[in-house]
């Protein structure tokens, strides 16, 4: 991860799949969670380097998919992101900080639920 | 004619992995078989090679959107049938609208839901089997079961054109009941009837690439892909013989016997069409009939003999 990548605002307080308990969701719920650190780095690479059109192709995956996997709050957070994203003209980034920020937020205590996080 | 019952394919076209992985398993033990295509190049291609029933299609796929690829897919003849869901994260009505009104059987939002990504896609599939089994109801003949002369005239056309393409030699026979008028004034129409089925039965018992169709009253249409006269003239001769053979309950004297015309491609002069195969066909039966009946004929070879002498 680069040295722009946001650390979780607060302390974390991990949130959880609605289909934990879905045995055929299990394996593909582990494999989305365990891919959160990368696509966390392809989010901030992509607002910092104004990559725009990349930013939001990677929200848009996300707010179609979160739900799908049982996180709610990923798919809300994203669709919020990306209206803030797509009503932001110039200073976008700017306008866009804190929606950013929640966002990735979310997506490190989706991660910080995973099985093998060590949390209990 | 049996009717298809193998396991309807669904493909889904979505550039997210993470939807891909999501649909497999959502849509893990439904009786259907999940493709996938992660670009709308790689879909189109797919959609064309492995014909599924059912297309999930995303809106917002790179280079060639959901709406373009749609739009594709209904004006090839190859893809045109085949029922597209669209998936979106859009919750846009007039998206809704569009696809629909361009030719899209349903619209399924993301995320979705389970149960209702199933039942969904049951359903597409559910009319998608009706659909075609009407298709195909209404290309098969009512007494006999086979193929109609509907459908016997677009396959050979098709046929035809995919022997040209892939320079392969195609055959064609027709088949005709001898005295088949005298058998129905004799002993009845539904005895001759009968006569039509088991003939059909017949014909149809050989080998199971052949496209065996009725092409109308007592006369039979065999269309013998990869085969050239030589194998056509064999095949035709075994049915002849079994036709001849043939038992018939009530009356144990009687023999049925059945003329045949053959002709293939490979000596063809002129336009390779569907006209002039089923007229050197057609020259065939007529002296087969002129030799005495119950005999095969093969008048393509006899047709470029005489053109050739001209």
């Amino acid at each position: 991860m680069n040295s722009n990548q946001l650390k979780p605002t607060k302390k974390t307080n991990p949130i959880f799949s609605d289909f934990s308990d879905d045995d055929s969701m299990g394996k593909i719920i582990q494999i989305f969670l365990n891919e959160i650190p990368k696509r966390i780095e392809l989010i901030e690479n992509s607002f910092h380097s104004g990559n725009k059109e990349q930013l939001c192709k990677i929200i848009h995956q996300l707010k179609g998919a979160g739900g799908g996997y049982g996180f709610k709050l990923i798919t809300s957070n994203a669709m919020a992101f990306e209206k803030k994203i797509k009503q932001a003209e110039d200073n976008w980034q700017q306008a866009t900080t804190k929606a950013l920020e929640e966002f990735v937020d979310i997506l490190h205590r989706a991660y910080a639920g995973r099985a093998d996080s060590g949390d209990t | 004619m049996a009717e298809n019952k193998s396991i309807p394919k669904v493909l889904a076209i979505d550039d997210s992995e993470l939807i891909h992985r999501l649909l497999e398993a959502r849509l893990q033990g439904e009786n259907l078989e999940l493709h996938s295509a992660t670009s709308s190049e790689e879909g189109l291609k797919k959609a064309k090679l492995l014909q599924p029933e059912v297309v999930l299609l995303d809106i917002g796929l790179e280079g060639m959107n959901g709406f373009e690829l749609l739009t594709k897919l209904k004006e090839d003849n190859e893809t045109q049938n085949i029922a597209v869901i669209f998936i979106s994260a859009t919750v846009e009505p007039m998206d809704r609208v569009r696809g629909l009104d361009m030719g899209a059987i349903d619209f399924i939002t993301k995320p979705f839901d389970a149960l209702e990504l199933k039942a969904r896609v049951r359903s597409a599939l559910r009319t998608q089997y009706l659909v075609k089994m009407l298709e195909q109801r209404a290309q098969l003949d009512g007494l006999t079961g086979l193929w109609n002369r509907r459908y016997f005239d677009q396959r050979l056309e098709q046929e035809i054109s995919e022997a040209k393409r892939h320079k392969r030699v195609l055959t064609l026979a027709l088949c005709d009941v001898d005295r088949f008028k005298r058998l129905n004034d004799q002993f009845g129409h539904p005895f001759g009837d009968m006569v039509l089925e088991k003939v059909a039965q017949i014909l149809s018992g050989g080998r199971t690439s052949d496209i065996v169709c009725r092409y109308g009253g007592e006369e039979f249409g065999l269309i013998f892909s990869s085969t050239n006269i030589e194998r056509g003239r064999e095949v035709t001769e075994r049915l002849r013989v079994a036709i001849e053979e043939a038992a018939w309950p009530g009356n144990p004297d009687l023999v049925v016997t059945a003329s045949f015309g053959v002709c293939d491609t490979e000596c063809l002069d002129g336009d390779l069409t569907p006209e002039a195969m089923l007229k050197a066909a057609d020259m065939a039966l007529y002296k087969a009939k002129q030799n005495g009946r119950n005999c095969v004929k093969a008048a393509v070879r006899a047709l470029k003999k005489k053109q050739d002498t001209i």
